[in-house]
């Protein structure tokens, strides 16, 4: 009996031990996944209070850096007057985008990118994209550029898509954005829709450096 | 029957009350060779009343000088009697003067003979005749009677024997009794003492349950060896206690310790799944965590887990095998007769009588112990 005890008192000691960091650590239940938009294919996940997962295997303690992290690129946008911004994508949360200064101002995401580079306009762009993957599509008159989330800017939009998909082999497909092919500026752009300029033959396209480069299709997780 | 009851009980508690190497040792006067009639103090029909018809053989020993006469009048009675087999003297024994009653039993129970009778004569006061003392034995050891008288004095016929048992004292029948050989107070008082101290050291018990005294208080291993006198013992048995001690501590906490934290971080990895991160089915990156991180991973708890396990199994072992006491289970009803034994001799106790007992046993098996004395 008196051993009993003595096996009892010593396995008691040892699970408390055992238990006091993770009960003092709190419950461990996780939010649903938020999609982010910093990167295609980059997912968030809040654990309890402290615990703010990525699934590339970021893990941070600080929910703004998080957040950071999840809806706003890391490289400013240089504008013409000499000033520079941040661009905030909130599209997949909310719906909302933002453009954050240097002096900490914000304003909506378009308008102030296109006053920074001084264009007349800019759009976002997410139709060729997978997960939460955008770019800024601005025009000045008949010219066009492309901006990445990362504030890379193109001449060609295909680069701007390329920064915007998330690839992967196995699970994805080349799958049409458009019904008809008539809806592109020339059908000849489109190895989907270059054969017959009907509906747009996307699994013509065997890879996805070859799908992302077609304006009527996107590399689809299946 | 009354008389002679209290006639034989006077004589053997007598016998009894003087200290065994009293009885061993010579008379402290030999008897002075004085004309004294033997023949007419031992009649046949009284000194065979107890033998029944069975014809027993019989040896009759003179145990100290002077008895020698008494001896052979008590041999020619039996003889006489009838009611005995072959009656013979004590010289196949040699000397045996400086022997007491159970060294002379011993030494003649291998002889062809059913019953040892020891007789002793003790010197009367001036102008008074001699006394004596007659124990008859049976080859086990065992009182089969004891007679008493004075010289001159025939034995009254008696009725059938009485069977004395050894070492119940016959109460003290009243003041009729007879002016037998009484119990000086001193040596009765002495008596008394030594009895008293046998009942509080003598010891008891079983192997998982030791008990010292009377009825018996529960000792601990190092009483009971240091009772025995065996301090080697009694050290050992300390140094067990802390070799066990420090390996229950060290076992248990550690073991315990090892085993719970492996246990609970087990236990958090495999249900994590359910509580930590989803990314989805179509989870693109697949290069993040899919569940809470943990300090100590899956296999490390396992491998804790595993330890903490073998710690406690081989704690466990340990304590099985590596017991307090330095000797065996079936040692310890030995050493306890034998320092009971001893403590006996050493009070001039007479040995216990045999006794058969059942007692709990608690420890490694549980259940009760037939515990004999012979």
């Amino acid at each position: 009996m008196g051993r009993l005890k003595l096996f009892s008192l010593l396995f008691g000691v040892g699970l408390v031990s055992a238990l006091v960091p993770v009960l003092t650590g709190g419950c461990t239940h996780c939010d649903e996944f938020l999609e982010c938009t910093t990167k295609p294919g980059l997912r968030y996940v809040e654990c309890g209070n402290k615990q703010h997962e990525f699934n590339d295997g970021v893990s941070l303690d600080d929910e703004d850096s998080a957040w950071d992290y999840c809806f706003c690129n890391r490289s400013r946008l240089l504008c013409e007057n000499g000033t520079s911004l941040r661009m905030c994508n909130y599209m997949t949360y909310d719906g909302s985008t933002a453009a954050q200064f240097n002096d900490g101002t914000y304003a909506e995401l378009t308008s102030a990118v296109a006053t920074c580079l001084e264009y007349d306009g800019c759009a976002v762009a997410n139709a060729r994209c997978n997960f939460g993957g955008w770019y800024l599509s601005c025009a000045r008159g008949d010219e066009r550029v492309y901006i990445s989330g990362e504030g890379a800017i193109f001449k060609d939009e295909k680069n701007a898509v390329d920064t915007c998909v998330a690839r992967g082999s196995g699970g994805y497909a080349c799958e049409p954005i458009i019904d008809d092919c008539e809806d592109l500026d020339s059908c000849a752009s489109s190895k989907a829709c270059s054969e017959f300029c009907s509906s747009p033959a996307c699994f013509n396209n065997k890879n996805a450096a070859a799908c992302i480069a077609d304006p009527a299709c996107r590399w689809t997780p299946k | 029957m009354t008389a002679l009851r209290t006639l034989l009980a006077a004589a053997l508690s007598t016998a009894l009350a003087l200290p065994t190497p009293a009885l061993a040792a010579p008379a402290p006067a030999p008897v002075a060779a004085a004309p004294v009639d033997w023949s007419a103090t031992f009649p046949p029909a009284g000194v065979s009343a107890h033998l029944g018809d069975k014809r027993p053989n019989i040896i009759v020993i003179a145990a100290n000088p002077g008895s020698q006469a008494a001896a052979a009048a008590f041999r020619a009675a039996l003889t006489a009697s009838k009611k005995a087999g072959v009656v013979i003297d004590g010289q196949a024994l040699g000397a045996v003067d400086s022997l007491d009653d159970r060294g002379i039993v011993e030494r003649a129970k291998v002889l062809p003979v059913q019953q040892i009778v020891i007789v002793r004569v003790f010197e009367g006061s001036p102008g008074d005749p001699p006394s004596f003392i007659a124990m008859a034995y049976g080859t086990d050891g065992a009182v089969a009677v004891a007679l008493s008288g004075t010289a001159g004095v025939p034995l009254p016929e008696p009725e059938p024997p009485t069977e004395v048992s050894v070492p119940d004292p016959v109460a003290d029948t009243g003041d009729e009794a007879p002016k037998a050989p009484e119990e000086p107070a001193e040596a009765k008082q002495a008596r008394e003492a030594a009895e008293q101290e046998y009942a509080t050291k003598r010891l008891d018990g079983t192997w998982g349950a030791l008990r010292q005294g009377t009825p018996g208080t529960l000792i601990s291993p190092a009483q009971f060896y240091a009772a025995l006198g065996r301090d080697d013992l009694a050290r050992q048995v300390d140094k067990r206690r802390k070799t066990r001690l420090g390996v229950a501590l060290g076992g248990g906490i550690a073991g315990g310790g090892l085993l719970a934290v492996g246990l609970t971080f087990l236990i958090l990895n495999a249900t994590a799944a359910k509580y930590g991160p989803d990314f989805g089915p179509d989870d693109p990156l697949r290069g993040g965590t899919d569940r809470v991180r943990y300090p100590l991973s899956m296999p490390v708890s396992g491998a804790l887990l595993g330890v903490g396990a073998a710690l406690l199994l081989g704690m466990g072992v340990f304590l099985g095998v590596y017991k307090t006491h330095p000797i065996g289970r079936r040692e310890t009803p030995g050493l306890i007769d034998g320092h009971n034994r001893e403590l006996r001799q050493k009070l001039n106790l007479p040995p216990e009588q045999a006794s058969v007992r059942l007692a709990p046993s608690l420890g490694a098996s549980n259940g009760l112990v037939l515990v004999g004395r012979f």
